[in-house]
């Protein structure tokens, strides 16, 4: 059952097996999982329930609804970076583009021989993966409808001859609608409100949305219960309590959110790693403008990569594209230079790029906000390869026959003739030069064997509090380098496996006690 | 979310902000500061009103002087200054500025490029994708 704000008439006490904080890749999952072994589960979700209906093809509204703060949510430092978060049942999978990538084994090896990891082995995290594509219907993006602009870009890297393909996504019987950022208006993507979530509910879990979790209860380091509210999403103002007794309780809250509730709660610090080595996967993005027309915004906007520069330099070119209201404020000048550009946008295709980065920020939870306070900084290795990702992306456009390339960097708006990829090799950039978005925070309760360098161990059991696991992209000790919702997903069907057996022990209700009435 | 001062400086930044072409419909200023203050503001964060209404105000006593060569505040300024201190502090060499240049002219973006009759007139048809998407729904098996 999914409740909602309005479904709740008075405070909520119920006792379960398992109480998830966050409904995202990690969250659902797990929540699906336990439930399907006859575990009673309650799901805290902090966004509200959405469906299809509620989507609406209008791309600002979306955003205003379903991404944090209305999509203003962004790091602070050289530079600051725009960093998207959702807010809503499905977390980050509703408004994500669907990538579905594995995990690459050179990190898979760091993980296993840097950070003790070596349980987490390619074969076992290869069934979990398995698992999960068929349950997502993952394929490869259909080149029916990826549309002209993933098209155009894959077509300059053929040229070139560089490594390039179609993507596989978790999506069923796509139409290249366009909207995979905003929530997708025909339930063809599989993010987790229209898979996991409705399975988790069939299997007897109950989500709570637009509840806020605000405290986990820990008795004698071990924790059992979740402490929270339901928030009005109209006003703000906090409405019903809700209180969840459980025999283990699940933060996955993602990697912004999830060490901010621990710093909040003075909870599971003893390493003092909470919070720190933020990863972000910084993105750089560079448009050009064709003679012929491209509608960016139609077919599906990732669909094609070039992973040509994956292994040398850890950089992903992927297909980055929205509706021109989002895209207008992204493209260079102002007044009438803008316009002009702007009513040529049907014309105008984009590409992005995303660096798997070295540079490492930190969450913080400051006495004075009741927002988390995200630092990062780039590292002189990341704007090189930032300026590198926009020199192949500029080279690429050139290759498929654009007339115009707009790098999106403050010391160069356009490059109206190939030879100028040379230039903008030359220049010498710092962060600031940039115009960097990211979608992909990691590494915040970072996983490992040794208790003092890791806030999690290899079965995203916390150290300090027994029973407390965490199950989003804090816990990964790196960056990924990929697109990370399929990871999240794989260690979560394995973290639910570990708490199977761990439940397993002891006795387990197998039904949800309602002490209030709650409809 | 706006004070009529604020209001009033917003309506006469928009035109220039955004500039002209013969290719869009022309810019309904009003319609806009409407639609930022009703929908995109009062939805907003408070932090993010605050920085927003600083900005405003910023660009009314000094911004003019910051990146003019006289001092007026914006709402004495000509069509033809207004536009050159928005191209001078889109490409400002301070970081800050140049970013606080795109998180001014975001809402404005938002409140132009999103209506119908604009975005119809690039291509992009959100009434028809509405109508196509109503018409089928992927179901799991």
């Amino acid at each position: 059952m999914i409740l909602s704000y309005q479904d709740i008439h008075s405070d909520v006490k119920v006792d379960c097996d398992v109480a998830v904080i966050g409904s995202g890749a990690g969250g659902a999952v797990i929540a699906k999982e336990l439930a399907e072994m006859g575990y009673s589960v309650a799901v805290v979700e902090e966004g509200g329930y959405f469906t299809r209906k509620d989507f609406g093809c209008r791309p600002v509204k979306s955003m205003l609804s379903m991404y944090r703060d209305g999509g203003q949510t962004f790091t602070l430092g050289r530079p600051i970076c725009i960093l998207p978060l959702g807010k809503t049942v499905g977390g980050t999978t509703t408004i994500n583009s669907g990538t579905c990538l594995r995990i690459p084994p050179k990190v898979l090896k760091d993980w296993q021989e840097n950070y003790g990891l070596k349980e987490l082995n390619e074969e076992e995290l290869g069934l979990f993966y398995e698992r999960i594509e068929r349950f997502l219907y993952v394929q490869q993006a259909d080149p029916e409808v990826v549309g002209t602009n993933n098209l155009k870009f894959k077509e300059g890297a053929d040229k070139l001859g560089y490594s390039a393909g179609f993507l596989p996504r978790n999506a069923k019987e796509c139409e290249g609608s366009g909207l995979c950022a905003f929530g997708c208006p025909i339930d063809a993507k599989q993010s987790m409100n229209i898979s996991y979530i409705p399975e988790a509910s069939k299997l007897g879990a109950t989500i709570y949305a637009n509840c806020l979790a605000e405290k986990i209860v820990v008795e004698s380091g071990r924790a059992t219960g979740v402490l929270g509210h339901f928030v009005d999403p109209d006003s703000g103002r906090k409405a019903k309590s809700i209180q969840l007794g459980a025999k283990a309780v699940i933060l996955a809250a993602g990697a912004i959110y999830t060490p901010y509730f621990l710093l909040k709660n003075k909870l599971a610090n003893s390493s003092g790693q909470v919070g720190k080595h933020l990863r972000i996967h910084p993105c750089a993005g560079v448009a050009a403008l064709f003679d012929e027309d491209i509608r960016c915004w139609d077919g599906i906007p990732q669909s094609t990569y070039v992973d040509e520069f994956f292994e040398e330099e850890g950089i992903m070119l992927e297909g980055a594209a929205t509706p021109p209201e989002i895209q207008s404020n992204t493209l260079p000048y102002a007044g009438n230079k803008h316009a002009k550009l702007m009513s040529q946008f049907s014309k105008i295709a984009l590409f992005g790029s995303m660096v798997s980065d070295t540079s490492e920020g930190s969450v913080r939870a400051l006495p004075f906000s009741h927002r988390p306070t995200v630092l990062y900084n780039l590292n002189k290795n990341d704007i090189r390869r930032l300026q590198l990702s926009v020199v192949h992306l500029a080279e690429i456009w050139f290759a498929a026959g654009a007339r115009r390339v707009y790098p999106m960097l403050a010391t160069m708006a356009e490059l109206t003739a190939p030879k100028q990829v040379e230039e903008l090799k030359r220049l010498k950039l710092n962060g600031k030069d940039f115009t960097i978005t990211a979608y992909h925070p990691m590494g915040t309760c970072r996983m490992g064997s040794d208790p003092t360098r890791s806030v999690v161990n290899v079965n995203c059991e916390t150290w300090d509090v027994k029973r407390l696991f965490i199950c989003d992209a804090s816990v990964f000790p790196t960056s990924l380098g990929v697109n990370p919702q399929m990871t999240i997903m794989a260690i979560a069907t394995r973290t639910a496996a570990h708490i199977d057996g761990v439940l397993a022990t002891t006795n387990s209700t197998k039904e949800v006690v309602i002490n209030d009435d709650t409809v | 979310m706006l004070t009529r001062y604020e209001a009033e400086i917003l309506r006469a930044a928009i035109p220039d902000v955004l500039g002209e072409d013969r290719g869009l419909p022309a810019v309904d200023a009003e319609r806009i500061v409407r639609w930022i203050d009703t929908q995109y503001l009062a939805k907003s964060t408070f932090e993010f009103r605050l920085l927003y209404r600083f900005l405003i105000l910023a660009l009314q006593f000094v911004f003019p002087f910051l990146f003019g060569s006289e001092y007026k505040i914006f709402l004495q300024l000509s069509p033809e200054e207004k536009q050159r201190l928005f191209n001078k502090w889109a490409q400002s060499r301070l970081y800050l500025l140049r970013n606080s240049f795109t998180t001014f002219r975001l809402a404005i973006c938002f409140g132009y490029y999103g209506q119908d009759e604009v975005s119809r007139a690039i291509g992009y048809d959100a009434e028809a994708k509405l109508e196509e998407a109503s018409k089928r729904q992927v179901v799991r098996d």
